[in-house]
């Protein structure tokens, strides 16, 4: 894709007052503040501009509060999260609160740009959720590579120590380098001293997780809403965003973009090309775009160009924000070489529990690998198709379905690419460009 | 003819982690179960209120030694659960620890 000059700030762009924009617009809700070189918020700096802490009145008014506002979880599983609250408010023994700030996925930059931005509101919204649900102690569960979100969080919490007497304990977790990190069993598992190994659970983590304890797991970015709709109610956050999915959402930009890794807050569904072409510097309509991360989906450039940003609008269609990034295809590039290269990354990330995925995933990349080469036959394609179907549902977790669900949409989107190289013809196409960061193979398990 | 009692409608669970392609599963409930190409199982999620599947499910659940699967009732009372909470291996071999070691402190 040729990309455009970014020539005029972001402040000049077609977008409109309250569309998007990015840390330190005055339109946005989360990112508002400071401009993003400035680094972290300072405490005294937050209160004046969002108004002092108040925590909830008691338990149930919490859980009205956060249900009148139809918050839902934004790690990617879109969870509605007022139930996560009754659940661990419902359940016995002393309940946890964890942030999760251990972003598995390798593109998505929204939980460290909120934790090293913006960590009181973070905080903020830890501290009002475990007053809601009556838990003494907040795990802040970070990686421990994250030396930045690291830092803000140790000095945004040497801030409070002095001023916000009614905070609860705050325990620093390193969450391992890992894909399947992040995902809230894993979490779970990881606290009680296994290593991250996520699991289909029978009763949810909100009602028995750490040692039994309810365990309400919440991403950053759905802490930082929390905050905002403690202070200003419910209404106010759906003022934003759509009936089905109010409030704003937090997109990473990756891929053949200007600007990769640049985080942008959606406050209104407005058209995702606007977006495209104004803040990730797109002149035309790109081929495809990876949908929701490496576990996402591939759409068809043309599909998306008018859709709307808008969290419920792509879960309909089948491809789900999930942690909101969004990954132009370079337009010379060959959407298989690059699928090939996630799912070898994702393929390695299986936390090795389940035969299906342990051999399921490393088998799916020697059949794309062959398919790329030209050694996989005419019926290559279909077969590959119907082997990532067969793989779905049968993991002990949703790691293989993520994994077999981007080959399928790669194989439907690139079905022309994936015939011509079938029939041992080369598609022509660069083999890298574009940001699409897969972790070096030093770091991943040996 | 008599009138039977309604079984109810129950789902198979499974537990990718447990499994560890002993196959048997498939042997008694070919119904709901299949296995991969590498021989671990994959079960049918759709519920299920027939007799005769319902009793080759259970046997299923009853012969799979790593307690990977389970029946559980969706219209009403918890259901039919072989080991879901502890597997059946680790009751096993529970059992064989307390042996050799009762003999050795003699």
């Amino acid at each position: 894709m040729t990309v455009l000059a970014h020539s005029s700030p972001p402040g000049d762009s077609q977008l409109d007052e309250r569309g998007c924009g990015i840390a330190g617009w005055p339109a946005t809700r989360l990112l508002a503040g400071p401009q993003r070189s400035l680094g972290p918020e300072p405490l005294e700096l937050h209160s004046r501009r969002v108004g002092q802490f108040v925590p909830p009145a008691s338990s149930e008014q919490a859980v009205e509060l956060v249900g009148a506002s139809g918050l839902l979880g934004r790690g990617g599983g879109e969870f509605p999260f007022a139930e996560k609250l009754r659940a661990a408010g419902a359940a016995h023994g002393p309940p946890l609160v964890v942030v999760n700030g251990s972003e598995g996925e390798p593109a998505s930059r929204k939980d460290r740009e909120l934790l090293e931005l913006r960590p009181h509101l973070v905080l903020d919204g830890a501290s009002w959720a475990s007053a809601a649900i009556g838990a003494p102690q907040v795990v802040i569960y970070l990686e421990a590579g994250r030396c930045a979100a690291w830092q803000a969080m140790r000095s945004a919490l040497r801030e409070r120590r002095i001023e916000r007497t009614s905070d609860p304990d705050f325990h620093f977790v390193a969450a391992p380098d890992r894909y399947v990190a992040g995902e809230s069993s894993a979490v779970v598992s990881v606290l009680e001293g296994r290593g991250p190994l996520p699991r289909r659970r029978p009763i949810p983590v909100a009602a028995s997780g750490v040692g039994g304890r309810p365990t309400v797991v919440a991403n950053t970015e759905t802490l930082a809403h929390l905050a905002l709709i403690a202070r200003f109610g419910p209404d106010w956050f759906r003022q934003a965003g759509s009936p089905r999915a109010p409030g704003s959402t937090l997109v990473t930009l990756a891929g053949e973009v200007v600007n990769p890794g640049l985080v942008v807050e959606v406050v209104e569904p407005i058209a995702t090309h606007r977006i495209l072409t104004s803040l990730a510097g797109l002149d035309g309509v790109p081929e495809a775009v990876l949908v929701g991360g490496y576990g996402g989906r591939w759409v068809d450039g043309p599909a998306i160009w008018d859709a709307p940003l808008d969290r419920a609008v792509f879960r309909a269609a089948g491809c789900g924000l999930g942690c909101g990034l969004l990954a132009v295809l370079p337009r010379r590039r060959c959407g298989l070489a690059v699928t090939h290269r996630i799912l070898d990354y994702l393929a390695g990330e299986s936390a090795g529990q389940c035969g299906s995925c342990l051999f399921g995933l490393p088998a799916l990349v020697e059949g794309l690998g062959a398919l790329i080469a030209g050694r996989s036959g005419r019926r290559g394609p279909d077969r590959l198709h119907a082997a990532a179907f067969e793989l779905e549902g049968r993991g002990g977790c949703g790691h293989p379905d993520g994994a077999a669900g981007l080959l399928q949409s790669a194989l439907e989107v690139f079905g022309a690419d994936a015939h011509r190289h079938a029939r041992r013809h080369p598609c022509g196409r660069d083999r890298d460009g574009g940001w699409f960061p897969v972790p070096s193979e030093r770091r991943r398990r040996p | 003819m008599t009138l039977r009692k309604p079984v109810g409608t129950w789902r198979l669970t499974f537990d990718g982690a447990r499994c560890a392609g002993h196959g048997i599963c498939v042997l008694h409930c070919p119904d709901l179960v299949t296995l991969d190409e590498w021989g671990f199982a994959g079960v049918d999620k759709t519920p299920v209120s027939q007799r005769g599947v319902l009793r080759r499910a259970r046997r299923a659940v009853r012969a799979c030694p790593e307690g990977a699967l389970a029946l559980r009732r969706l219209d009403s009372s918890p259901g039919f659960r072989a080991s879901t909470e502890r597997p059946l291996q680790s009751r096993v071999s529970a059992g064989f620890e307390i042996a050799p070691s009762g003999v050795g402190a003699e």
